[in-house]
């Protein structure tokens, strides 16, 4: 099968997924108990004029399939409508909430990955010494310290004790020197974990290659053990390392709403907690759906730049 | 009883046991040892218990649940509840907890439901001994329209409610307060618990001669409230403090929660101001006087501009009051409101439909808004427009509520406070966490908190570098018992509880000695109705007896 | 299309086992199953040889002497008995700390007289509040002075079967779905494996949070302990779900099962005898594993505020209502169920990489922990 008719029956595929991504998003409002009108303004008394406007904007006197294809149309132009306890729109806020999470996702994949990856490294390297269970017992730790608990430590120490760093984010864009300094530590509590999982996938992959017949060609001729491993294995290794950070996404989502929630992160995770404590459900679902379907296209991104990068890998 | 090692009380019961026995089903049988559970009264609250569960023919140990919203402190309270009426035997006693906004589903609809919870909740009252009993026991309030969660009815107090209210004469006012508050301690239809208080922490660095607004929404009157004869001392061009959640409304129709009326002090004014002792001053009213018992004439001050450019009239006053008609707030309005004649443009006529004792007090809480927002031109939920000294720059839910100095403001300088407002901007963050505000306020990230954590607060009060100020405030601590349900319906098992409740224990381990021990509603902020002596006889008399 | 078998993974990325070398036909398996593949290759019928050709482990059936290998792996597996070790003891310590006592209204039946703690959890001021660790109190006190040696002993009981009933509840959904999609393929495969990606789609703690609003207006008894247990399964079966799944494709052309079709088994019976049996032991280690992951997400949902009842002992609990107490330095509070929680998730950790080098010498437990959560 050739490239292109492998992306496009990737890209079919995804599209019955995130039909059902949208739908599940979409049925959250129905399946809570009461009249969803009630639920969309919080349970609170309101003037037979808002509650008007509030139907027709949520179209609820539409039959529910109608309204499915309506919020979807909605959705999809990026409109989610104001949230009725703001009184903003939902789109803006989420817009400026994206963005701080991406940048404290990404760069925690980054601190992932420069963590990782030497380890992984040595770990394969020195299979089975001191070296390799070492490693591995860290990558476990890492695994098993529940990250708020490690947060709040970090936070403890080295913003409180010491006074290395605020407390809550500086009052700044988000590009700019000074959340760069803030986004350290909840760089670091979110990227724990990511990184113990990258150096347990590094150093199985690499040790597969390792014992490829390649390698023992090369050491034949006489490469150095290091342009062998830094040259040739590591770069075939490293390809099913950077394919899963699609599903290392939604790891990363799962911390950040915790990690968020420690270090006052104006990202999305803090929206989403905030949003459930006020029941703002037009954000939740909109902010729920963002996710989800981010994470869809993600995989999808994936899979597609995997094909393109191993030819091997095609139907 | 061979085998039970438990060393404790043996008629006391554990609901947790059940849970636990969650891991150990396997060892089921395995020291069969059982015990009977007989229960026996113990000191006085355990017999009004017992005689109150004779009479309402329900076999002790009760099942109910404690109900709660989410918060290390309220969870703690609700523990040490749950201990001492387990201790009784008569009461077999869970916690739940709910979100707020769930939890406030829950107390509108729990009398219609027949909910089987004790709620703890916090009330803030007010200036007006009124404030801390109408909504709460009044007959006519019944949930879901007020806030009297557990239905109860009274003749007596509906009484005292009313009349309360439209005493003008200030003896008689306290006389009937005192028979009210002794009633209700007497039927403890709830228990009240503690007294709050504002504790106010600064920067010593930044801000000097803070002084503590007793009341949880006036907070920020300290930055600067000339009409109260107060300001302070601010070091630089930003003041930020901090609020302790989101700010849900800004337009004062709707405005019922703390952080929206904290947020908003510094920019919106009513006709008068109560100051920090409780005296009422005028604000934008400079002067009035009441020429029959339902008729008040108010002359206004002359240059007040609003923050759009709009100077005050007396028709923004009558306008400003009657937009509350149909709104949430409605009543704080037309509880006493019938009409205003405008004399001129700075002289009007206030009528009441009925003689109104916290009339002045009232006034405090109705801020005059320009007619770009009573027209609807403006929408004051998107950009808040008042007369008062800051005026409003930006808002980031969740993150920060900017305002900035409003130059045209009309106050023009005193010997105890500036013409100018102290700082150029005031910037209040948005912390949920109260172990984050401390923290922001550690690091100097914020130069002022509201809201730190009591156990911090004595060892903030100890150094130099911070400035820690404590009023007794306008609120309590109350459980609600559900007066519609099981043995609750008889006022001997709601007495025994409210002796059971261990108000010290609950001050000193969960305040950290933030408040005050409360056994009537009115706090003791209002000294006349509320006294030293009063409180000990009432204690003595109900909650203590020896 | 390929001529090779169709592959064990759909919509999602999956990377079977990076085997050694020699076996190369299992080479050959992770290299087609690496990229998610089409619905049309997953329609296909597995008729390739490879597929059959791809045993190491299915002639000998589930039993006999391969389990009795695995079992002396196990034990020779160091720190994986160390793991054991520590659970065991945990276990042990949860259910002696304190007596167990069923109560009725009139009676109370003690099940387990032992008390290895010398006070009780819930008793309060049996010290001073947040008193540091002492000799009577070794872990301290916490802010009403109940004892925190008891507490983080008695908490294991909360902690170790929220992890243990929440991955059971979550096998008992996932086995049968992924056995029956995996097995009958065509239309019920489509059905639960679009399910599965949808719900892929979401973070876990995004769909735990998102159920909370609906489940909390529900008369739920012991509310915390079963939400938190419901909100885990919900999100858990989808793993099992969709591991089991991949190993049935696998497995289901294999002789003795194409014997036993022919034979005219019922296809109950060669699910339950023969394919679940060989396809099961990477699901076995995923959930050893996810006891570990569930703990945790239990203690992060604590800390959201939407964990157990307040005051119980549960570990997540204590140590998200403690944080106020590690600012003023009651650094004691936290600690200790910090602490709990970490071991026993590092022993869970051992045991389940133990058991999968045990299970399965050449594949590596990391390749579908990734894609867990």
């Amino acid at each position: 099968m050739s490239l292109g008719r492998y992306v496009l029956t990737r890209v079919l595929v995804t599209v019955p997924v995130l039909l059902g991504v949208t739908a599940l998003t979409f049925s959250f409002l129905h399946v809570l108990p009461g009249d969803p009108i009630d639920v969309i303004v919080g349970f609170r008394t309101v003037s037979p004029a808002t509650e008007a406007s509030i139907r027709a904007e949520y179209h609820l006197d539409e039959p529910l399939w109608k309204q499915y294809l309506l919020w979807l149309r909605d959705a999809i132009a990026l409109e989610f409508g104001r949230s009725p306890i703001s009184g903003r729109s939902v789109t803006a806020t989420i817009g400026r909430r994206l963005p701080a999470t991406l940048a404290l996702g990404g760069a925690a994949w980054l601190l992932a990955l420069a963590i990782g990856v030497p380890a992984g490294i040595v770990a394969a390297v020195e299979r089975g010494e001191p070296a390799d269970e070492l490693t591995r017992l860290g990558a476990l730790a890492g695994i098993a310290t529940p990250n708020f608990w490690l947060g709040l430590i970090l936070l403890l120490v080295f913003s409180v004790r010491l006074g290395w760093f605020r407390v809550i984010p500086p009052d700044a864009p988000l590009a700019s020197l000074a959340m760069a300094k803030f986004m350290i530590l909840p760089t670091i509590t979110l990227g724990t974990a990511s990184a113990a999982l990258v150096t347990r996938l590094l150093r199985s992959s690499m040790r597969r290659e390792l014992d490829a017949p390649y390698v023992r060609t090369a050491r034949a001729k006489g490469l150095r053990e290091r342009t062998v491993i830094l040259k040739h294995v590591l770069r075939n290794s490293l390809l099913p390392v950077v394919t899963v950070a699609g599903l290392q996404l939604a790891f990363l989502v799962d911390g950040a709403v915790v990690v968020e929630q420690i270090f006052s992160w104006p990202g999305m995770g803090r929206l989403l907690v905030r949003s459930i404590l006020q029941r703002d459900y037009p954000v939740i679902q909109a902010a729920v759906l963002v996710i989800g379907v981010s994470i869809v296209l993600a995989n999808l991104l994936v899979d597609i730049v995997y094909a393109l990068l191993d030819p091997r890998i095609r139907y | 009883m061979a085998g039970n090692s438990g060393g404790r009380d043996e008629g006391r019961l554990r609901r947790r046991s059940l849970l636990e026995g969650v891991g150990a089903l396997g060892v089921t049988g395995l020291a069969g040892c059982i015990r009977s559970n007989d229960i026996e009264a113990d000191g006085p609250a355990e017999e009004l218990i017992q005689e109150g569960f004779e009479a309402t023919e329900i076999e002790p140990p009760f099942e109910t649940t404690i109900a709660i919203t989410e918060g290390t402190e309220r969870s703690r309270f609700a523990e040490l509840l749950e201990v001492a009426l387990e201790d009784t035997g008569f009461f077999d006693v869970s916690v739940s907890e709910y979100k707020w906004t769930t939890y406030l589903d829950r107390l509108n609809t729990a009398a219609a439901n027949d909910a089987n919870a004790l709620f703890i909740v916090s009330w803030t009252g007010g200036w007006d001994p009124d404030d801390y009993v109408n909504v709460l026991f009044h007959s006519e309030n019944h949930t879901p329209d007020g806030l009297n969660i557990n239905h109860y009815t009274s003749d007596t107090v509906d009484d005292y409610i009313d009349n309360g209210l439209e005493e003008t004469d200030p003896d008689e006012r306290v006389d009937i307060y005192r028979q009210l508050q002794e009633h209700l301690v007497a039927d403890s239809p709830v228990s009240f618990v503690r007294v709050s208080e504002a504790s106010h922490v600064w920067n010593a660095d930044a801000v000097s001669g803070w002084r503590a607004y007793p009341l949880e929404s006036g907070t920020y009157n300290a930055v600067y409230a000339p009409w109260a004869g107060v300001y302070t001392d601010l070091d630089g061009d930003e003041f930020v403090g901090d609020l302790g959640s989101d700010i849900s409304a800004t337009d004062p129709v709707s405005m019922n929660d703390t952080a929206s009326s904290q947020a908003t002090q510094l920019v919106y004014e009513g006709l008068t101001g109560v100051d920090f002792d409780g005296s009422v001053r005028p604000v934008l009213a400079e002067e009035w006087e009441q020429l029959d018992a339902t008729t008040y004439r108010f002359t206004l001050r002359d240059g007040v501009q609003f923050h759009n450019g709009e100077e005050l009239t007396a028709d923004h006053v009558k306008k400003s009051f009657e937009r509350y008609e149909g709104t949430p707030r409605e009543s704080d309005v037309y509880d006493w409101y019938e009409t205003i004649d405008i004399v001129d443009d700075r002289t009007m006529d206030v009528h009441c439909w009925r003689e109104y004792g916290p009339f002045e007090k009232r006034l405090f809480d109705l801020p005059i808004v320009p007619m770009a927002a009573i027209d609807g031109d403006r929408d004051l939920e998107s950009e808040p427009i008042g007369t008062g000294p800051y005026r409003f720059a930006d808002y980031q839910p969740g993150d920060h509520w900017r305002l900035e100095r409003f130059d045209d403001y009309w106050f023009g300088g005193s010997e105890g406070v500036p013409a100018t407002p102290p700082a150029e901007t005031v910037r209040l963050e948005i912390i949920t966490e109260a172990a984050s505000r401390q923290g922001a306020l550690e690091v100097g990230d914020i130069d002022f908190s509201s809201g730190v954590p009591s156990a911090s607060l004595s060892d903030l009060a100890a150094d130099d570098a911070y400035g820690v100020d404590r009023r007794i405030g306008g609120g309590f601590d109350m459980v609600i018992y559900p007066l519609y349900h099981g043995p609750f319906t008889n006022e001997l098992v709601r007495r025994g509880c409210n002796m059971l409740i261990p108000r010290r224990t609950i001050l000193e381990d969960v305040y950290h000695g933030l408040g005050r021990p409360a056994y009537v509603p009115i706090s003791p902020l209002l000294e006349d109705y509320t006294d030293e002596a009063f409180e000990e006889r009432i204690a003595e008399e109900y909650v203590q007896p020896t | 299309m390929s001529d090779r078998h169709p592959t064990t993974e759909r919509g999602r990325i999956r990377i079977v086992g990076f085997d050694e070398p020699e076996s190369d036909d299992r080479d050959g398996d992770s290299r087609d199953s690496s990229p998610s593949t089409g619905e049309a290759s997953a329609e296909t019928e597995p008729d390739s040889p490879t597929a059959a050709a791809a045993t190491e482990r299915s002639a000998e059936g589930p039993d006999g002497r391969r389990l009795e290998d695995a079992a002396r792996r196990f034990r020779r597996n160091r720190t994986a008995m160390l793991g054991v070790t520590i659970i065991a003891v945990m276990a042990v310590l949860a259910i002696f700390a304190r007596p167990i006592e069923v109560s009725t209204a009139e009676y109370t039946i003690t099940l387990q007289p032992v008390a290895l703690a010398p006070h009780d959890p819930h008793e309060p001021f049996v010290g001073a509040a947040n008193a540091p660790p002492s000799w009577d109190h070794p872990f301290g006190t916490d802010w009403a002075g109940r004892d925190q040696f008891a507490r983080v002993l008695v908490g294991g009981r909360y902690t170790l079967s929220i992890g243990l009933v929440a991955v059971l509840l979550a096998l008992c959904v996932g086995i049968p779905l992924g056995a029956v999609a995996g097995y009958f393929g065509g239309r019920i495969d489509e059905l639960v494996m679009r399910i599965v990606d949808v719900l892929y789609a979401f973070p876990f703690l995004v769909l735990a949070i998102a159920i909370v609003p609906i489940l909390d207006p529900l008369p739920i008894p012991g509310r915390g302990f079963w939400e938190v247990v419901l909100a885990l399964t919900v999100t858990g079966w989808i793993g099992y779900a969709r591991l089991l799944r991949g190993e049935i494709l696998s497995v289901r052309e294999r002789e003795y099962v194409t014997a036993a079709t022919a034979l005219g088994v019922p296809d109950r019976t060669i699910i339950r005898r023969h394919v679940v049996p060989n396809a099961i032991a990477p699901v076995v280690v995923q959930a050893t594993l996810n006891v570990g992951t569930v703990v945790l997400a239990a203690a992060a949902l604590g800390f959201l505020g939407l964990g157990l009842e307040p005051g119980s002992a549960e570990w997540g609990a204590m140590l998200s209502r403690g944080r106020d107490s590690l600012l003023q330095g009651h650094w004691h509070v936290t600690v200790f169920p910090g602490l709990a929680i970490f071991l026993f998730v590092l022993a869970i950790n051992l045991v389940g990489d133990g058991i999968n080098d045990a299970l399965e010498p050449r594949r590596d437990a990391s390749d579908d922990r990734r894609r867990m959560r």
